[in-house]
């Protein structure tokens, strides 16, 4: 009887999951797929950014402690994803630093990659140190997806070009083909193990599944020997791309900048946030930077680029900030293709600005 | 089995790059002005910005119109970019690359011209990728971990000299294959033709060789040599940014220069001479620090003075004749110089991420 009782509990609980979260069957359906929980019109969006350097080389310290200033700077909101840029040196770091950070959030919504380094309002790193992107609310939705085993990351486009360009294309379109999508889809966000200016094909295979006009941004993960990662619930994968859609009644407004001396790098990282900023025409919630290492080799002082930044948003709204092997969003007008908003290039900073009317 | 890094078609190739490097420094007496095209130091299929040096041979100021054409199918822009030098001026004038492709054989051949006071003075240069790719290597004498570098060949009297960089957070390595007929290993007592070498200059973006012995190196220098033994080698340092050049200029004793910071090897197959070695960037961070993009100087000279006698990486790189510097390497005994001094050691290179 007890027997019959618990296994009539369990099935109620099912079929409780099917009604109330349709998605976690989903997640449990295919390892590759992401959770998706459905925005609500006019609500609450959270997006809170951490920063943590680490002095002592304990990433796995570092990691729980920039989870655990997350979840105070979150307030008590739930969080629906994070997305981590981190440059700890080596796997076995790397490995740390995300059970740090797992240990104290969970692990199916971390997602993001290695990188060159992160800057947020706080200050820039370019050596050991973790960059976490807390979103949550019940105004915003999220769906994400892994793409493994692209078969592109030790290809030279002087010998591959065609194949590369394949399998990119092909690899953007399953990972964005893999999206749990809705009617209020709003940003694309990619992060991939594809050194400009490999993202450019993998942007095009992304575009085929949501179309030419629709706003990307992202950044490649870190191209040093030994340092290539992207991260999906908590794993490490090589050779993979990883995809964040985020849906609501948000609206998101975009600008990208290129640009290869330490004047230009400064000038374009001011005229870039700010237009990002104009276009916007509401109230910022955060802004997102996907930069090139390439534009901070350039600078004779790193904190200049921020500071610049931070003429045209302020030195209060969340942002998140990552030094990238290659950069997608609306790349400079040398770049542009009619009708296409975004691209993967090199040498830009990609401002993503989140906010309502 | 060691290779060269090289087949033979990119042995013809590297003949081509060295023929062309040599003719880049050639400056006619009637040119109103220099023009060369300074080494890409990020692999050019990133888009990086590719540099002409342009100095004013006249004694009065010059304008001119600089242009740049790349390999076939690149894309660089503006088309030209207008310059003003007073009388012996010399300045940079940066171009994008706006869509370029990365060769194996690390040789692009690039047409520079400036218009101007009348004249039009054009230079064909093939020029070399100068990068060092993030990499780990064991120095162990063994070169097939460099693969992953982006290797630069030059040819002097016949041998081929091939130099690989690398870098990490905590180190910067080289390899330098040299072919030569024979290697004569340091010893305690130099033989009377002097001993096989390699010297290395590296320092911050920016910095300038002194013209006066009061004045400091500002640069850190290193001598490699094969100890003879197995795959022992040593490193020696030479200088310092705080050596004066009084100091450099001085022949000194190599023994109480021993650097044991640095890691060396030194072995020889099918005569090749492959000097492998990992110099830590603790005590060069606070001028060069050790991050993706970061730009610096270097240069090295290889000494083979039972061989070629020295090869000068300047010159294959095409330095202008009048950039030798009797105080740009330093002085040590056991070396064996040419009558003219070697050129300077400021060759632009850069740290970059992967060639993948």
């Amino acid at each position: 009887m007890t027997q019959r009782f618990a296994h009539t509990k369990t099935t109620w609980a099912i079929l409780a999951a099917l009604v109330v979260c349709p998605m976690a069957l989903r997640l449990s359906a295919a390892d590759d797929i992401g959770s998706t929980i459905t925005a609500k019109p006019a609500g609450q969006i959270v997006m809170k950014v951490v920063m943590i350097e680490d002095e002592d080389e304990q990433p796995a310290a570092a990691g729980k402690a920039a989870a655990a200033a997350l979840e105070k700077a979150m307030g008590g909101v739930p969080l629906k994803a994070v997305l981590v840029s981190e440059c700890f040196e080596d796997r076995q770091h790397k490995q740390e630093l995300l059970e740090g950070v797992c240990s104290a959030l969970p692990a199916q919504l971390v997602l993001g990659g290695a990188t060159y380094g992160s800057f947020a309002q706080s200050g820039c790193t370019d050596y050991d140190s973790v960059c976490l992107l807390g979103i949550g609310g019940d105004g915003i939705g999220v769906s994400t997806a892994l793409v493994t085993e692209m078969g592109t990351s030790k290809l030279v486009l002087e010998e591959h070009q065609d194949l590369i360009e394949q399998r990119l294309q092909q690899a953007g379109a399953k990972l964005a083909g893999n999206l749990r999508r809705t009617d209020r889809d709003r940003l694309l966000i990619l992060l991939a193990d594809a050194h400009s200016p490999k993202n450019q094909y993998l942007v095009e295979g992304a575009q085929q599944v949501v179309g030419a006009a629709f706003p990307i941004t992202g950044g490649s993960a870190n191209k040093n020997a030994g340092q290539t990662f992207v991260y999906f619930q908590g794993k490490m994968h090589q050779d993979s791309a990883v995809a964040l859609m985020l849906s609501g009644d948000f609206r998101v407004a975009m600008a990208g900048r290129q640009a290869k001396d330490n004047d230009a790098v400064i000038a374009t990282a001011k005229t870039g946030a700010a237009e990002a900023m104009a276009a916007l025409d509401g109230k910022p919630t955060a802004v997102l930077a996907f930069n090139c290492a390439g534009r901070r080799g350039k600078l004779k002082n790193m904190d200049d680029e921020l500071a610049a930044m931070q003429q045209a948003i302020g030195g209060q709204l969340p942002l998140f900030g990552c030094y990238c092997a290659g950069e997608v969003g609306p790349v400079d007008a040398s770049e542009k293709q009619p009708g296409v908003l975004c691209g993967g290039s090199g040498w830009h900073v990609m401002f993503t600005i989140i906010g309502r009317p | 089995m060691r290779t060269w890094n090289l087949t033979p078609r990119r042995s013809v190739l590297a003949l081509i790059v060295w023929l062309s490097m040599g003719l880049s420094g050639h400056v006619t007496a009637a040119d109103p002005v220099a023009i060369r095209v300074e080494n890409l130091t990020v692999p050019p299929s990133t888009g990086p910005l590719v540099s002409v040096q342009v100095k004013n041979l006249l004694e009065q100021p010059y304008q001119a119109a600089v242009s740049i054409q790349g390999p076939s199918g690149w894309q660089i822009a503006p088309e030209r970019r207008g310059v003003a030098l007073a009388p012996g001026e010399t300045r940079r004038v940066a171009f994008a690359i706006e869509k370029g492709r990365n060769l194996a054989a690390n040789s692009y051949p690039f047409e520079v011209s400036a218009d101007g006071a009348g004249t039009t003075v054009l230079r064909k240069q093939s020029v070399a990728c100068a990068s060092a790719p993030y990499y780990k290597p064991e120095i162990d004498g063994d070169p097939s971990e460099w693969k992953d570098a982006i290797p630069i060949t030059f040819l002097i009297s016949g041998k081929k000299t091939v130099i690989s960089t690398y870098w990490n957070r905590r180190q910067f390595s080289m390899l330098v294959a040299v072919e030569e007929d024979r290697l004569s290993p340091y010893g305690q007592q130099p033989p009377p033709a002097g001993f096989d070498a390699v010297q290395i200059a590296i320092s911050p973006e920016d910095s300038a060789t002194g013209s006066s012995q009061d004045q400091k190196a500002a640069r850190f220098e290193f001598l490699l040599v094969a100890t003879g033994v197995a795959n022992g080698g040593r490193c020696f340092q030479l200088a310092s940014p705080e050596t004066t050049l009084a100091e450099v200029a001085r022949a000194r004793d190599l023994a109480p220069l021993q650097y044991a910071d640095a890691a060396v090897a030194v072995t020889r197959e099918e005569g090749i001479t492959y000097y492998e070695c990992s110099i830590p960037f603790r005590s060069m961070r606070e001028q060069i620090r050790p991050t993706e993009g970061r730009e610096f100087f270097l240069s090295a000279l290889v000494h083979d003075p039972d061989g070629t006698g020295i090869r000068d990486l300047g010159e294959a790189l095409g330095l202008w004749p009048w950039q030798r510097s009797a105080l740009a390497w330093s002085r040590w005994k056991g070396a064996a110089w040419n009558e003219k001094p070697p050129l300077d050691n400021k060759l632009r290179w850069g740290l970059c991420t992967s060639k993948y």
